[in-house]
């Protein structure tokens, strides 16, 4: 997406101020601080807060929206527990290492945290920033300047369908769903718990809560999705290749400046097992991505920093957002039933990284043999 | 109507008018500069352009591949 303009990031439309009369006859002042009466730029900014809902809300927004800011703090757009809990398991025990690992988390990852105004008011900053309509508040969070300017190597294009050869969500393209049809604010404020892991969060969509039908006799696919209820999961027959990342290594260039390099994606479609089986996935059988980290990621900062690498597996549970109807592994059960090359194998996997996905893998014995249709 | 009356009540038309014009100024002047100038794209370009010679890009040019 094109940046705005140096001075469009920052313009106010008059009628935040004068028709917005929840937010815009507050006055500057109360939400960023800084000297209203001093006509000089330089020197009126003093003591501003660029961002006044972030890290603390609750003397601004939380005065009055008490509900939206409650949780706020363990929301994991707030957090990045996920991030923060996985990179410290596969990292170094020798706290020197471990230090230097933080300092390249700070600087590479846990910028990309969003706040009550990086969803309402403006574009993300790792998105170059900038007010979304000239300060007004949005209730919806614009999908394209807002979600998948931060969820925009594999979520976005998977959704929108800019991925060569793979057609748009059924949702967006039937539908014109955006995120937020399924993602509700209930899920992006955070309902309190210290969720370790993105999968956990209780507030998550789930298919079936709009897909009522397809276990009923009003479903037009009643037989197979009874048979594999509970053991495969949906996006194992309805999503089409997504994609995967490898090698992304940080670091910073002569002028300090941040950068991040990934050697490889590529389109592809793996189902795995689940090594995580809980209430709300409870399938044996998963998708699973490759993810961009590995032992060097933090090399530039530290040798063998990540040397625990394989505590996690990098083929991870995911749920692409390329779901259709007709896919090319459900387009007859053999398509699928006996079908190797679609289920992640020992070959799939680098040989050093193998131990860690060992959970992963599906073994031969396991691939569900051909039933003939 | 009397000219002196028509006079009274012209005067009496204008303070209102003034107080009407000048109470928001003066009740909003808390926000006064920061409003003036952050609705006004004119001035926000000057400044903007000063302000963009200070600034480094953010992300390196040797930035590769998918995040
Ligand atoms: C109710 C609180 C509130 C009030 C009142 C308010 N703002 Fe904001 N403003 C925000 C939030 C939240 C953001 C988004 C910050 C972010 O995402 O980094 C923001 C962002 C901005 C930005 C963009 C900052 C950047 O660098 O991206 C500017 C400029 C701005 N406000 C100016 C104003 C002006 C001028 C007024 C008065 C007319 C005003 N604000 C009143 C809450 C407020
Ligand atoms: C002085 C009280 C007050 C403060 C402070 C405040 N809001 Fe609001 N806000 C309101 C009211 C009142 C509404 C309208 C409520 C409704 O329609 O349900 C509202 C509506 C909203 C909406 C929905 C917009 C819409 O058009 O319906 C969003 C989003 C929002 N506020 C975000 C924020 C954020 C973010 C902050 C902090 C930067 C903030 N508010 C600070 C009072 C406030
Ligand atoms: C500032 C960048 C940013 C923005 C803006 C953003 N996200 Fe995220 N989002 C993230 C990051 C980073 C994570 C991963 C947190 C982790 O795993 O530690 C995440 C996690 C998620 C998750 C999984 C965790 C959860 O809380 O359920 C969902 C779903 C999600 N985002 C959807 C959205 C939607 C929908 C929007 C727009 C309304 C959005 N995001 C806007 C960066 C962003
Ligand atoms: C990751 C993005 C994201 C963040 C961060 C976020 N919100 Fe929201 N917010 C949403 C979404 C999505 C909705 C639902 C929009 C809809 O229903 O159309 C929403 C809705 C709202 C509403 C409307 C009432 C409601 O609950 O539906 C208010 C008010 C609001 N948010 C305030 C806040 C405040 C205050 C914060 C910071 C504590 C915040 N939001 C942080 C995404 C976000
Ligand atoms: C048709 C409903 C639907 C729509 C529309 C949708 N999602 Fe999702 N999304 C889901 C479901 C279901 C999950 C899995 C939740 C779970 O099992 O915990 C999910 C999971 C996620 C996750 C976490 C898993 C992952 O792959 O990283 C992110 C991030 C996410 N969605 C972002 C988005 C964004 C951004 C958009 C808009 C471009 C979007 N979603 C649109 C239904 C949807
Ligand atoms: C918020 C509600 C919602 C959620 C959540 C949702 N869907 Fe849908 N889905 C829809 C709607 C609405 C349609 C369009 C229905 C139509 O036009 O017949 C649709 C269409 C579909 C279709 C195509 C059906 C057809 O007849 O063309 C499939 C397949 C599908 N969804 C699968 C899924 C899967 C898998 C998930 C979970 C990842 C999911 N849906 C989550 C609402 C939802
Ligand atoms: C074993 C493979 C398989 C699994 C698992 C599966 N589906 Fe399907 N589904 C299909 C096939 C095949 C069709 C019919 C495609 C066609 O029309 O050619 C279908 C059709 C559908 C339809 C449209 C027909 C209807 O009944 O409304 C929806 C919606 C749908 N699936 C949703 C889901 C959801 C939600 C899940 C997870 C709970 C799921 N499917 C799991 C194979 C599967
Ligand atoms: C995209 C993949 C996929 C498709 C398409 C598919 N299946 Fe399956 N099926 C599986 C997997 C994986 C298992 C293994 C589940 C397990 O081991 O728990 C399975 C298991 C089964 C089982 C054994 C269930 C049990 O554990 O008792 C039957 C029977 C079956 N499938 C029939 C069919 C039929 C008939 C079709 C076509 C109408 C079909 N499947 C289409 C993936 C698929």
């Amino acid at each position: 997406m094109e940046q705005l303009a140096p001075h469009e990031k920052v313009f106010v439309d008059p009628s935040f101020i004068e028709e917005d009369k929840k937010h815009g006859n507050l006055g500057c002042t109360f939400c960023h601080g800084g000297d209203p009466n001093n006509p000089d730029y330089e020197t009126a900014h003093s003591g501003v807060r660029k961002d006044p809902s972030y890290p603390d809300a609750s003397g601004t927004c939380g005065i009055c929206h008490t509900d939206s800011v409650k949780h706020y703090e363990t929301s994991l757009h707030y957090t990045l527990e996920p991030y923060i809990r996985t990179i410290k398991m596969r990292s170094s025990r020798d706290n020197a290492k471990r230090e230097k690992i933080n300092t390249a988390m700070e600087r590479h990852c846990l910028t990309c945290h969003s706040s009550c105004g990086q969803c309402h008011v403006s574009r993300p900053d790792p998105a170059h920033g900038g007010l979304l309509e000239s300060h007004i508040f949005k209730k919806e969070p614009l999908m394209q300047e807002v979600c998948t300017s931060c969820h925009g190597s594999r979520v976005g294009p998977e959704f929108l369908g800019m991925n060569e050869g793979i057609p748009a969500d059924i949702h967006r393209q039937k539908s014109y769903f955006k995120c937020t049809s399924c993602h509700s604010s209930v899920e992006m404020h955070g309902d309190g718990v210290e969720y370790a892991n993105r999968y956990e969060v209780a507030t998550a969509p789930e298919c079936e809560s709009c897909h009522r039908d397809v276990y009923t006799s009003q479903g037009e696919n009643t037989t197979q999705h009874t048979i594999h209820k509970d053991k495969v999961s949906c996006q194992v027959c309805h999503a089409m290749p997504y994609k995967n990342c490898w090698e992304c290594h940080v670091g910073t260039d002569d002028q300090g400046l941040t950068f991040f390099r990934t050697k490889a994606t590529k389109m592809d479609f793996k189902i795995g097992l689940n090594p995580a089986r809980d209430e709300r996935h409870p399938e044996k059988f998963v998708t699973v991505r490759h993810i961009p980290v590995d032992f060097n990621t933090f090399s530039f900062y530290v040798e063998d920093g990540l040397s625990e690498f394989n505590m996690l597996p990098n083929w991870k549970m995911t749920t692409p957002h390329t779901i259709r109807r007709e896919t090319p592994q459900n387009s007859s059960c053999d398509s699928c039933h006996g079908n190797e090359s679609i289920f992640l194998s020992l070959e799939d996997v680098e040989e050093k990284y193998r131990e860690a996905n060992k959970e992963v893998i599906v073994p031969k014995e396991l691939i569900p043999a051909k039933v003939g249709k | 109507m009397s000219k002196i009356i028509k006079d009274i009540y012209k005067f009496f038309i204008i303070s209102i008018l003034l107080i009407l014009f000048i109470l928001p100024v003066t009740l909003f002047a808390d926000t006064s500069q920061c409003a003036e100038c952050h609705t006004n794209p004119v001035k926000l370009i000057r400044i903007t352009r000063e302000y963009a010679q200070e600034l480094a890009p953010l992300q390196s040019p040797e930035q590769e591949g998918e995040g």
